[in-house]
């Protein structure tokens, strides 16, 4: 019952840090415009603060009913993050300034020892990797963190991706009986379904740095202390993908805003088109329009449709 | 779209083969020198993630040749 109290506050903490930090954030003019709608309206951002503030009380209820290091472990590297983030939100990086600080996000989990060497490969078994898990570690962190941030260019895209990829961690932690790291998978879920009623289209506010490298690095924590990494790398694929996609085709480490040729253009009816250019970098949003222009609502429908689809393949992995 | 959840599906086959030939085959290469023996693994490893990346580039670079 207690554990479900952790869960409840966690998603009430971030529902109502949400709706002040919309109020304040409003108030203090820290706004951007939302691109792709007509007459571009001014958004609130960032709305990390409410994420960070519901995802850290729930987890310090949980420490407190467990007293499982694991969750300070998380709790750290998800507060690195927010902190990596909140310094991108208020000043604008370069682009290695991401990946490169938020190898310290994964310090938490080293020196807490709260990690388990071996890498689990479902229907095959699993490997012992002392020496090599260190670096993989900081690598899962640094892609979980940048794919979630790099993937919400849309209206309430990271927030539905984490409700979403959730789902498959629950259901093996579950029947892992790992009921520690099961409730912080619940903190995680209530905390986004809390900030997904603001962020979905239309957003009333947008996460910022600060919202999805909190999101993401948690994501990835967790998969770690629970051995779930190859499972949790499954229903992240479209988000990989995109990030995949967008660094293979610019060959180096760049912030989106940094790019001359964008990959897609508005059109008058504000629908969303395929880049002509063949320098323009690939995403998933360009392969997503490039046979027909759409709507964002359209585009988001599809990247959640893909998010589903790959959290059932991550869900089949588990129980075959 | 239809591209997108076969790349995934593919994607999704690839991380499972790679697994099982982690498992079975890469962790059982034994060698008299253990460190030898544990560079060797993460070279093979290393080997096939670049395989499995360049399979992904060029599954993609066919579908975007095709529609542009």
């Amino acid at each position: 019952m207690l554990y479900l109290l952790a869960i409840i506050i966690s998603f009430v903490t971030t529902l109502i840090v949400t709706i002040y930090s919309i109020k304040i954030l409003r108030a203090k003019g820290s706004m951007v415009p939302d691109q792709f709608k007509k007459g571009k309206p001014m958004i609130p951002r960032p709305g990390g603060y409410a994420i960070i503030a519901g995802i850290s009380l729930g987890l310090i209820i949980l420490y407190f009913l467990t007293y499982n290091l694991v969750i300070i472990s998380i709790l750290l590297s998800s507060l690195i993050a927010f902190i990596v983030g909140y310094i991108d939100d208020k000043n604008v990086m370069k682009g290695y300034y991401k990946p490169l600080a938020l190898i310290t996000a994964a310090l938490p989990i080293i020196l807490l020892n709260t990690y388990d060497y071996n890498l689990d490969f479902p229907l095959a078994g699993s490997v012992r990797i002392p020496i090599l898990y260190l670096p993989l570690i900081v690598i899962i962190l640094v892609i979980f963190g940048n794919t979630i941030n790099s993937i919400d260019v849309f209206n309430g895209v990271a927030s539905a991706f984490m409700i979403i990829s959730s789902i498959p961690l629950i259901i093996a932690l579950y029947l892992n009986n790992d009921y520690d790291n099961l409730y912080a998978a619940f903190i995680l879920l209530a905390s986004s379904l809390a900030f997904f009623i603001f962020h979905r289209y239309p957003s009333k506010i947008f996460p910022g740095d600060s919202g999805t490298l909190t999101f993401g690095v948690y994501y990835g924590a967790l998969a770690i202390v629970s051995g779930l990494e190859i499972i949790a790398v499954i229903s992240l694929l479209p988000a990989i993908i995109n990030s995949f996609f967008f660094l293979s085709s610019v060959k180096r480490i760049v912030e989106h805003r940094e790019i001359k040729s964008r990959p897609t253009v508005l059109l008058d009816d504000y629908r969303i088109a395929a880049s002509k250019d063949v320098n323009a970098p690939i995403t998933l949003v360009r392969l997503l329009v490039i046979k027909k222009p759409l709507y964002e609502y359209q585009i988001v429908k599809r990247i959640i449709l893909l998010a589903i689809f790959s959290s059932m393949l991550a869900i089949l992995t588990i129980l075959i | 779209m239809l591209f997108l959840l076969f790349y995934i599906t593919i994607l999704w086959v690839l991380i499972l083969i790679g697994g099982f030939i982690m498992v079975n085959i890469i962790a059982k290469i034994e060698l008299a020198n253990k460190y030898l023996e544990s560079i060797s693994k993460a070279v093979i490893a290393i080997a096939m993630s670049i395989a499995w990346i360049a399979i992904m580039v060029i599954l993609r670079n066919i579908y975007i040749k095709r529609i542009m």
